[in-house]
């Protein structure tokens, strides 16, 4: 199942690249018609294409980090922590990731990365103080699936491609939702839960997201697939910005385990 | 003629088939080996950590020279161990011996409350997990690598080059049984 997935997710991601080329393609052409030349417009379209796929595949993890006002933090500063992401890397097959922490009282965490050798997983202060143990192994279990099955690849991509521009034209927000697909999350749900080989650990910490905000203050709009459940301020324009399925349903299919 | 061309491409994608297969039974089977050695490298960091576990409550508890020798006779055992069986046991002997140590911690507060004891107490922990995890990817590894060799038809190919299945790792009898928790 984690093979399949990780396939599909870099076939997303081509798609996204090539659908976003495409429309900044459509754009320069249409733009350069209208000024006099289609194919001046076309070549510029092609060469801010080109150096916006590359910023977005280069350094989309570092954009979301920053957006989100991450910091990283040291082994000596969350041994506990550092200990915890080490062992289910170790257990995940990948390369322990970079640990960054977001100064933000609700319970909240993400993970990105362009392939498992450049990730970073990050929770917020709330996270780390609203879990016991169990939990807290159960969310970075399932952060951890996102980097493994190369989610993590498609989603930089699809922020920075399509979330960003989405923050300047919100109706474009919509379009960020068919391509981030919820069932990403049931995925990484199970690949997590199959680390840790405990369901009861997730569906626990899932129980307390539902009973908190999971509201990060910091959290911009363009980067809300990435966060294991959604850090925007429910309702108005963030609708089109949904891309998690309910909790109840996520809860609901651990118990079938 | 135009049967040789077809026969020549079936043979042409039989063989892109065949490599294919006989390159993922490669892979998995390093991805074996690669696990194997992530378990030693976690027990070398485990006997590592014992000496200096070791000091510190000494320290503090020098007299309970009796948990001290079993700590590192149990360690130099696993050490020295040849075979995995032995090292298994010997692995089993340090735990026993590292829970009694622990267990003799709880009579001393001032110990229990070192700062210096506390990091390595969560070291020792972490790395007893680390220990697990790895074991775990172990096992998962073996389960794919099992699977491709037994299954229909990468199993033809596993045949011709001599793949045969490989061991979990497993747990031995004690360790399963109930564990006592005395206050």
């Amino acid at each position: 199942m984690l093979l399949q997935e990780s396939t599909n997710n870099v076939r997303r991601s081509w798609l996204v690249l090539a659908g976003f080329v495409v429309v900044v393609l459509a754009i320069g052409f249409g733009l350069g018609a209208a000024f006099g030349s289609g194919v001046a417009g076309l070549i510029a379209g092609a060469i801010v294409a080109i150096v916006l796929a590359l910023i977005g595949y280069l350094a989309g993890d570092t954009i979301v980090l920053r957006l989100s006002r991450a910091r990283e933090v040291s082994a000596e500063e969350e041994p506990r922590f550092h200990n915890m992401v080490e062992g289910l890397a170790m257990t995940a097959g990948i390369p322990k990731p970079r640990v960054f922490i977001v100064d933000d009282a609700a319970p909240n965490a993400f993970a990105t990365g362009r392939d498992p050798a450049h990730a970073a997983v990050a929770v917020t202060r709330g996270m780390l103080e609203a879990m016991n143990r169990v939990e807290l192994e159960a969310v970075v279990a399932h952060e951890l699936a996102h980097v493994q099955s190369r989610d993590t690849l498609a989603m930089a991509l699809a922020v920075t491609l399509v979330g960003l521009p989405a923050t300047l034209l919100p109706f474009i927000g919509p379009v960020l939702q068919t391509v981030v697909s919820p069932r990403r999350e049931f995925y990484a749900d199970l690949s997590g839960v199959q680390m840790t080989r405990y369901p009861p650990g997730l569906i626990s910490a899932l129980e307390k997201l539902k009973s908190r905000t999971t509201e990060v203050q910091a959290a911009a709009r363009a980067t809300e697939p990435l966060w294991i459940e959604s850090p925007l301020h429910a309702g108005g324009v963030n609708r089109w910005f949904d891309t998690h399925p309910p909790l109840d349903e996520r809860i609901k299919l651990l118990r079938e385990l | 003629m135009v049967a040789l061309w077809v026969i020549l491409g079936i043979v042409v994608l039989l063989l892109l088939i065949f490599g294919g297969t006989y390159n993922r039974l490669v892979a998995l089977r390093n991805r074996i080996d690669n696990a194997w050695s992530q378990i030693g490298v976690q027990l070398k960091r485990r006997y590592d950590l014992i000496p200096n576990l070791v000091n510190t409550v000494k320290g503090y508890a020098a007299h309970e020279k009796e948990i001290f020798e079993k700590v590192a006779e149990a360690r130099n055992a696993a050490i020295s161990a040849k075979s995995v069986p032995d090292q298994a046991q010997a692995e089993n002997q340090i735990t026993g011996a590292l829970r009694q140590l622990f267990a003799v911690v709880e009579n001393y507060p001032d110990l229990k409350a070192n700062q210096n004891f506390l990091a390595l107490q969560e070291e020792l922990t972490a790395t007893e997990g680390r220990i697990a995890f790895a074991r775990q990817f172990y096992n998962d590894t073996v389960l794919s690598y099992n699977n491709k060799v037994q299954q229909f038809p990468s199993r033809i190919v596993a045949g011709m080059f001599n793949f045969t299945p490989r061991e979990f790792f497993q747990v031995e009898e004690a360790a399963t049984g109930p564990v006592n928790v005395q206050f």
